[in-house]
C-alpha cells in the first residue's frame, strides 16, 4: 500500500468564534487523485487552508508527508512548504512579472541552480502546460484557462510530491476544462505527483479521480469516500448519492 | 579535466541535480545510462546537458521522448521579429499626439463632471454616497487640520518674531500671520492635505473599481461613471474644502495668538490686529479659492482613478498621479486666482 502523504486526525475546521466542522479525518495517500467534495460553504477552501497551514486548526493534528505542519517552525516549516504546490482559485500570478518570471520566482529564491537551468525548468513546465507559447505574457493578457494553466505551472515549479488545486476549472469552458482534466491526470500519472482538488465539477471528477471525499457539515466531517462511480450508485447517504447525480434531496424540495 | 565523467542516478530528482550542480566542473561529461526517472529538474539538467554536448550513455526511451517533446515545442514557437525602430521625429510625434489626445480626454471629462452638477437636482442623485464622502474627507479631516493649521501658525509667528525683533516692529506679527493665513496659507495648506489625504483615497478608490471590473458593470447597466462615482465625490469634496481651510486658519490664527501671548501682548492687541490687516475681501477670496481647490483636487483624483490599468500596480500608479497632479493643479489654480485678484484690486 502506498504511503500516506496526508493525514487529519479529528480535525476541528473554521475561523476562532466560527468554526465549520467539528471531526474531520481522512488520510491521502501517494499518488493519489483526490477530490474534495461538499455542499456550497461547507468549509472545503477553509480546510485546505489549514492543510496548507495557511490558517492554524482550532483542534486535532494534521501531517503532511509525516510532518506535523502546525508544529513545524523555521527552516524545517520552509521545507515543508516546498514539498507542495497550490494553485489557488484566481490563479494568483503575480501581475507585474511575465508568466516565465512567474515560474522563475521560486526557483530564483530556494535553488542553486544556474541561470540557464533555471530558465530551462521553467520553460519545461511551461510546455508540460501547454503554455510555452505566453511565455512572454503578463497574467492581464491570458485567458482564464491559460491562468489556470499558469498557476498549475507555477505551483510545480520546484517539483513537488504533492498539488493541492482550488477550483481548477471553475468558470472554464467543458473543452478547457476537459484539457486541464488531462494535464492533472498526466501529472498524476507521469511525475506521481499526489494531487488534491476542490470542485464541483462532476465531469471533472468522474473522469480523474481515484477517490471523492464527501464534507457535510451537519456531521461535521467527512460524510462518506470511494471512487466516483461507486459513491454515485451505492452510497448509504442520499447526499451523497444526490451530489452526484445532479438532484436534490427529496426532502430539501420545497 | 575533460576525462572527468560522472554517472547520474536512477532518480534524477531536484536533489541530486544540485548536487551534480555543486560538485560540477565546467568540463564535467555526464553519464545518463543509469537514470530511469527524472522530474523537472532533472528533465530540463539532461536538456541543458544533451545541448552542451556533455551527455553521454543512451537516454531511456521515455526520457528521450519527453525532451523531443520539449524540443518540439520549442521549435514550433513562432520566430518573434522585434518591430521596426521608430525615427526620432515619428516617436516625438507619436507622443505629441497621445499628449493632445489625453488633454483632449480631459477636458472632455471635465466638461462632463461641470454638466453633471446641472443634473444635481434633477433624477435620482446618490446623497448617501456625497455623505459618506464629504465624511470621510471633510469630517474625518478635521484633527490633522487643525493640529497642522495650530503648528502653521505657531512656526510662522516665531519665524517672523525673530526678525521683526530686530526693528522693533515685533508688534506687527499678528498682522502678518493674519494676512499670510487668511490669504494664502490656510486654503493652500488645506488644499494639499486634501490631496495627500481625499485625491489619492478617490483614486484607489475608482482604480479598484476599475481592477474589478465594478466600473464597467456600471456602464453596461447604462450609468454614467461620472454621475453615478464622480459627481458626489467632488460635491463632497468642493464642500468639505472651504470648510476645511476654516478650520485650518482658525487653528493658525489660535498658534500666531499663542506666539503674540509669549511674546507680551494681549489678546485685545492681537484681535484688533486682524481686524486692522484682513478684511471681509480677504476671507471671500480664500473662499473661493478654496471651492476651486476642493473641486480641482477631488476632480483629479476620481479622474486618476478612472483611467487607471487593470493590474496590481495599476492602483499604486493612480494613486500617485492624483496626489502628483492634484498638488499641480493647485499651484495652477493658485497663480490664476493671483493674477485674477490684482486685476480686480483685492
Amino acid at each position: 500500500m502506498a504511503r500516506a502523504v496526508i493525514e487529519c486526525e479529528h480535525v476541528v475546521t473554521g475561523y476562532p468564534g466560527n468554526p465549520l466542522m467539528r471531526d474531520v479525518s481522512l488520510t491521502i495517500s501517494e499518488g493519489e487523485v483526490v477530490f474534495i467534495l461538499g455542499g456550497s460553504g461547507c468549509g472545503k477552501s477553509t480546510l485546505l487552508k489549514h492543510i496548507i497551514g495557511q490558517l492554524p486548526t482550532l483542534g486535532g493534528t494534521i501531517r503532511i508527508l509525516g510532518q506535523d505542519i502546525a508544529t513545524a517552525e523555521g527552516p524545517d516549516r520552509d521545507r515543508l512548504l516546498r514539498t507542495f504546490g497550490m494553485m489557488y482559485q484566481s490563479g494568483a500570478l503575480f501581475g507585474n512579472l511575465t508568466v516565465l518570471e512567474n515560474i522563475l520566482l521560486p526557483l530564483e529564491e530556494f535553488t542553486p541552480f544556474p541561470e540557464p537551468l533555471r530558465r530551462a525548468i521553467a520553460r519545461l513546465k511551461l510546455t508540460q502546460v501547454d503554455l510555452l507559447d505566453r511565455a512572454d505574457a503578463f497574467p492581464a493578457e491570458l485567458s482564464g484557462g491559460q491562468v489556470k494553466r499558469a498557476a498549475i505551472a507555477r505551483a510545480m515549479a520546484l517539483d513537488p510530491k504533492i498539488l493541492f488545486l482550488d477550483e481548477p476549472s471553475a468558470g472554464l469552458d467543458p473543452i478547457t476544462s476537459a484539457s486541464l482534466d488531462a494535464l492533472i491526470k498526466s501529472l498524476s500519472r507521469n511525475l506521481g505527483i499526489t494531487v488534491v482538488i476542490i470542485s464541483h465539477e462532476l465531469a471533472s471528477i468522474n473522469a480523474i479521480a481515484d477517490r471523492a471525499l464527501y464534507l457535510d457539515r451537519t456531521v461535521g466531517g467527512v460524510l462518506d469516500q470511494g471512487a466516483p462511480a461507486e459513491l454515485r450508485d451505492h452510497s448509504p447517504h442520499p447526499a451523497v448519492r444526490a451530489f452526484f447525480n445532479r438532484a436534490p434531496n427529496p426532502g430539501d424540495l420545497p | 579535466m575533460a576525462d572527468v565523467s560522472i554517472s547520474l542516478p536512477e532518480e534524477l530528482t531536484r536533489g541530486s541535480v544540485e548536487t551534480a550542480c555543486l560538485d560540477a566542473n565546467p568540463q564535467a561529461m555526464y553519464d545518463c545510462a543509469a537514470v530511469r526517472h527524472a522530474d523537472g529538474a532533472g528533465l530540463a539538467f539532461l536538456w541543458l546537458l544533451r545541448g552542451q554536448k556533455r551527455l553521454t550513455g543512451t537516454l531511456s526511451a521515455e526520457l528521450a521522448k519527453s525532451l523531443e517533446a520539449f524540443d518540439a515545442a520549442q521549435a514550433a514557437l513562432p520566430k518573434v521579429t522585434p518591430p521596426p525602430k521608430e525615427p526620432p521625429l515619428v516617436a516625438l510625434g507619436r507622443a505629441e499626439c497621445e499628449l493632445f489626445a489625453r488633454w483632449g480626454e480631459a477636458i472632455a471629462y471635465l466638461g462632463e463632471t461641470l454638466c453633471a452638477f446641472g443634473t444635481l437636482f434633477r433624477g435620482h442623485f446618490r446623497w448617501g454616497d456625497c455623505g459618506l464622502a464629504f465624511f470621510r474627507c471633510g469630517v474625518q479631516a478635521v484633527p490633522v487640520m487643525m493640529l497642522i493649521g495650530f503648528l502653521l501658525g505657531l512656526i510662522l509667528a516665531f519665524q517672523s518674531a525673530i526678525p521683526l525683533q530686530l526693528f522693533g516692529a515685533e508688534s506687527f506679527v499678528g498682522g502678518l500671520v493674519g494676512i499670510a493665513l487668511v490669504r494664502e496659507l490656510g486654503v493652500l495648506v488645506a488644499a494639499i492635505l486634501m490631496a495627500g489625504r481625499t485625491g489619492s483615497a478617490f483614486a484607489a478608490e475608482l482604480g479598484a473599481m476599475k481592477v474589478n471590473e465594478e466600473i464597467d458593470a456600471l456602464e453596461t447597466m447604462g450609468l454614467r461613471p461620472v454621475r453615478f462615482l464622480v459627481l458626489p465625490r467632488v460635491l463632497a469634496g468642493t464642500l468639505a474644502l472651504p470648510l476645511l481651510s476654516l478650520f485650518v486658519t482658525f487653528a493658525g490664527l489660535i498658534g500666531g495668538g499663542t506666539v503674540m501671548g509669549i511674546l507680551g501682548f494681549s489678546g485685545n492687541y492681537y484681535l484688533d490686529q486682524l481686524q486692522l490687516f484682513v478684511d471681509l475681501s480677504d476671507v471671500l477670496g480664500s473662499f473661493c479659492k478654496a471651492f476651486a481647490f476642493g473641486f480641482s483636487v477631488s476632480a483629479v483624483g476620481c479622474w486618476c482613478g478612472l483611467r487607471a490599468g487593470r493590474d496590481a500596480g495599476a492602483v499604486g500608479t493612480a494613486t500617485t498621479a492624483a496626489v502628483v497632479t492634484g498638488i499641480v493643479s493647485i499651484a495652477l489654480l493658485e497663480g490664476l486666482f493671483s493674477v485674477v485678484f490684482y486685476a480686480m484690486g483685492w
